[in-house]
């Protein structure tokens, strides 16, 4: 009899301590907020970059290391001083040191191109273009010239008349590719050939195939040098989402 | 007492009753739906979506290939299909097709990336058969990036016309070309030749052409690789 009551105080004890565990606030959990955050390697002279992300728990790598021309995307912390750090597979150089916020439930996506002399960097952030009721209506397209090269390119969307900010654009600085970070939406959907002319008229590359559909916002790049290592190549960023 | 065989009763019932259910109508079969053929050389494979839903074992379709094993159905109209290149995810086919009840179709795709091509075919017995099953039946594609027009041979069989100097198929030629002909049922060696006569492709080994049989037979491959020229074979459902 003993026993058994000793065993009833020792259940109703461990009984107390889980219920009454639940109650301390400090184990609440924190409701998570999130940013989308979409990287884009155009830096031609590693064979990979990693990146580094802190959100104020120190630095932790996005990833494993992404090749040239990689597109990846991130779902991360939203955070006031956000850090990014993206080293080069070369010797571990790093290329790019930046701060910038983060804010929640928003969608972001970093560029990096340039040289290791002068590696280049920017961050957009991803909005429905104004005046824009459904943004699954529409659908809406960026260009950003981040080749290694000192043509002047236009992007051409099968034979239309080139969009006015898709002309003539010299390789972004991170001011120019930052100005133009808005979207701009076009009727013309479908399935298109791309292909990108320096001011001569010179075809430097061609894409087949680009998908266009209401509801599809894409960024498109000139990425490479025309060399052989890496020649001159569109690249396409489908977002995942937008603001 | 009166509860416990009120009980066993009710069991007994249920159990009863239930065997009554089973089996007694006829199962509804389905047929008709879609078998996907790809042969398209420019990429690995090829990713269908249906409607924006993948297809099992279809995502992707390797090239030379074809497939599900069983048709796919989508009754309705204005299905859309998309077909995606494994090279850079280039979007091939964008179409909207019908699908009724108790009829077969195939998408075939071919090509290149600068120009793509697809058509989807009724599959069909051909009209006046009275026994389906006592047939064997063909139908040639050439679907080869060649400017060469090709013939087919099977076996001995004097070749009809519509297995002789097809060039290249448009969407509208494959559609037209969609039927099957009858051949004398056999066991043939399948070559394809061009219009000098000479040999563009021999299929390995020989082609059984049973009773029964509804048979596509197509030419794949690119002229600026002469080793990739290939006969391709496809069974095909049929109503």
């Amino acid at each position: 009899m003993q026993t058994n009551i000793n065993l009833y105080k020792s259940i109703a004890l461990s009984l107390g301590v889980m219920l009454l565990g639940g109650c301390i606030k400090d184990e609440e959990t924190e409701p998570e907020v999130r940013s989308g955050f979409t990287v884009v390697n155009s830096f031609s002279e590693a064979q990979a970059v990693q990146h580094r992300f802190d959100a104020g728990r120190g630095f932790q790598p996005l990833n494993q290391g992404q090749g040239y021309r990689g597109i990846d995307f991130y779902v991360v912390p939203s955070c006031e001083n956000c850090k990014l750090e993206i080293v080069s597979s070369n010797e571990l150089a790093q290329l790019v040191d930046t701060a910038f916020a983060l804010q929640v439930n928003k969608y972001y996506t970093s560029f990096l191109f340039g040289t290791e002399e002068v590696p280049r960097h920017f961050i957009t952030e991803d909005q429905v273009p104004e005046g824009v009721d459904d943004p699954a209506a529409i659908a809406a397209l960026r260009f950003f010239n981040l080749a290694k090269t000192t043509d002047r390119v236009t992007l051409h969307i099968a034979d239309a008349e080139p969009i006015a900010a898709f002309r003539d654009r010299p390789t972004e600085t991170p001011k120019t590719g930052k100005d133009a970070q808005a979207f701009i939406p076009t009727t013309h959907t479908g399935t298109h050939v791309l292909t990108i002319r320096n001011e001569n008229g010179e075809q430097l590359a061609r894409r087949t195939g680009v998908a266009l559909d209401p509801g599809d916002y894409l960024t498109l790049f000139l990425t490479g040098d025309g060399g052989e290592s890496a020649p001159y190549y569109i690249g396409v960023v489908r977002h995942r989402g937008i603001n | 007492m009166k509860k416990l065989s009120l009980i066993v009763a009710l069991v007994a019932s249920v159990a009863l009753l239930g065997s009554c259910l089973r089996g007694s109508d006829p199962q509804p079969e389905r047929v008709g739906g879609m078998t996907f053929v790809n042969t398209f050389i420019e990429a690995n494979g090829a990713f269908y979506l249906v409607d924006r839903n993948t297809i099992q074992g279809l995502y992707p379709l390797d090239y030379r290939t074809y497939g599900p094993s069983w048709p796919v159905y989508y009754p309705g109209e204005g299905r859309r299909l998309e077909i995606y290149s494994s090279y850079e995810d280039a979007r091939l086919v964008d179409t909207t097709f019908s699908m009724q009840d108790s009829v077969y179709y195939s998408s075939i795709v071919y090509g290149t990336h600068d120009d793509p091509r697809h058509f989807i075919t009724e599959d069909r017995i051909p009209d006046g058969v009275d026994d389906p099953a006592a047939i064997a039946a063909v139908r040639f594609y050439n679907l080869a990036n060649t400017e060469r027009r090709v013939t087919l041979h099977i076996g001995e069989i004097e070749s009809v016309a519509a297995f002789r100097n097809r060039p290249l198929e448009t969407p509208a030629s494959g559609k037209q070309g969609e039927d099957f002909i009858p051949v004398a049922i056999g066991n043939y060696t399948v070559t394809v030749v061009d219009e000098e006569g000479e040999t563009v492709a021999i299929r390995q080994g020989t082609v059984d052409l049973p009773a029964g049989s509804y048979t596509s037979i197509f030419l794949t491959g690119d002229e600026r690789d002469p080793r990739t020229f290939y006969v391709g074979i496809v069974r095909q459902w049929v109503n």
